[in-house]
């Protein structure tokens, strides 16, 4: 039996209550979406998802997901708890829909019924159910899907650490690298958010690089930035004076430039997918 | 609409209270109502059955018909029942169950005491008042010696999670895994029916 649940805010000993029983919320979902692991600068298609693998195992998993609970094991949600409702969390055959509860998704305001004769419904307090919910956790290979890591990071508490900007040293430690002088007046504080999650990315990447490619990484850099990174190749340095500039560095060192084996034009990914 | 039929189950698991005081009294539909028993004799007499005018109606027609209210109400409660919230029980989500038919025996029994030992209707109206408010928030008393009239059982079931829950039920169940219930209808947070 399918089943609602709704987690409420604030600091009472009991969060999660049994809000509706026998209703299905939202489309079941198919297996023919593709899924993508996550990554911050990853640009989705509109019809995958991000997934996490392994959820059960990671430290921000629901405790609702690990214990077993069966629907007679939470309370029933009162009505003067409705307003604090932080998630809901459809039960709907062994996969769990969550909806992040926002105060734009309450509703309180006149609508037109259309019935035999159109007549006022006065509504009362609603809360909207949209057409796709913020993560579905999939019981049968332990993953959690979802679209828009920012939507879920108040349910899944702590998964947001786990996917995080690099901090000032990260970034300080990429800005210091021998292959970067700054100009211009370029510097830490002016390095943006996007360029933040990319730095983090980049920095395990050159961690994880020989010393001995780190030459022929700057040579590929070079050879397609030649007309937006200005490359001092005796000192083997690329100035950087900009956010965009950086952003190219950036691409560069992820080796996200190629060129069609066919048509031979040179391109950019801003947006990758390990096939393999 | 939640809260009305906790009012109708409370009422229905004390309501034996009030029938034990009136039979102990003797307080029959006559004393309630003498005259229109009056004029449904005289109604009678007139007609062709006149003999049962003058013979004396027994008490117990009177009890039989008190226990019917209660019994009907039950049967009501049974059948709303259908429109409560819904709760499934699936494989292995019942890890112990207990008969519970005798435990609440006792409680009942005091019931009947108090009923018997009340000497006038004011004392009857308070007695059963603070047992009805007590029964009514205690949650976890709707125990109804009338559902045993409807073939239910009583069990105290264990979850999985540890919650300790009371199911009334017509089945039969022994063992944690026959408890596999597709749909049981909550009353409560504690009390759960399965109907059917």
């Amino acid at each position: 039996m399918n089943y609602v649940l709704a987690h409420i805010k604030g600091h009472a000993h009991k969060k999660t209550f049994k809000l509706l029983s026998d209703t299905t919320l939202f489309d079941t979902h198919g297996d023919n979406a593709s899924y993508v692991p996550y990554a911050p600068d990853h640009n989705l298609d509109s019809d995958s998802w991000f997934m996490v693998e392994e959820f059960k195992s990671k430290s921000f998993c629901l405790p609702l997901l690990t214990d077993e609970s069966t629907s007679a094991d939470f309370d029933n949600l009162e009505k003067v708890k409705f307003a604090d409702i932080n998630y809901l969390c459809a039960v709907q055959g062994e996969n769990y829909y969550f909806q992040k509860v926002t105060p734009s998704l309450f509703v309180n305001r006149k609508t037109i019924a259309f019935g035999d004769v159109a007549s006022v419904a006065e509504s009362k307090n609603q809360l909207v159910i949209k057409d796709e919910p913020d993560a579905i956790y999939l019981t049968a290979t332990d993953q959690l899907i979802f679209k828009k890591l920012s939507s879920i990071t108040s349910i899944f508490r702590g998964m947001d650490l786990l996917f995080k900007e690099a901090t000032n040293e990260q970034v300080n430690e990429f800005l210091t690298q021998s292959f970067v002088s700054l100009g211009n007046g370029y510097d830490l504080n002016k390095v943006s958010k996007p360029n933040r999650q990319r730095i983090g990315l980049a920095l395990a990447t050159l961690s994880e690089m020989a010393d001995e490619d780190k030459g022929e990484m700057l040579a590929y850099i070079h050879d397609y930035s030649d007309n937006t990174l200005t490359y001092d190749s005796s000192s083997e340095q690329f100035e950087i004076s900009s956010d965009n500039e950086l952003k190219t560095l950036l691409y560069g060192v992820e080796e996200r430039f190629y060129t069609t084996p066919r048509g031979h034009e040179r391109r950019l990914a801003n947006s990758v997918q390990k096939i393999d | 609409m939640n809260v009305l039929f906790r009012l109708l189950l409370t009422f229905n698991a004390t309501s034996l209270l009030v029938l034990i005081f009136f039979i102990q009294k003797g307080y029959t539909f006559a004393h309630f109502f003498p005259n229109q028993v009056e004029a449904l004799k005289a109604f009678v007499a007139r007609g062709r059955l006149s003999w049962l005018a003058s013979a004396d109606v027994p008490s117990w027609l009177s009890y039989i018909l008190y226990l019917s209210i209660p019994l009907l109400l039950t049967w009501l409660s049974i059948f709303l029942s259908r429109w409560l919230g819904k709760d499934e029980f699936k494989d292995g989500d019942i890890v112990a169950i207990e008969h519970a038919n005798n435990s609440f025996l006792p409680s009942y029994l005091g019931y009947f005491f108090v009923a018997l030992s009340i000497g006038n209707c004011e004392t009857l109206l308070f007695v059963y008042g603070i047992l009805f408010v007590f029964t009514f928030l205690s949650q976890a008393l709707y125990f109804n010696p009338l559902f045993l009239i409807f073939r239910f059982e009583f069990y105290s079931v264990t979850t999985k999670k540890g919650a300790t829950l009371f199911l009334i039920s017509r089945k039969k169940y022994k063992t944690p895994p026959d408890v596999q219930i597709a749909s049981v209808s909550r009353i409560n947070n504690y009390t759960f029916i399965e109907r059917g």
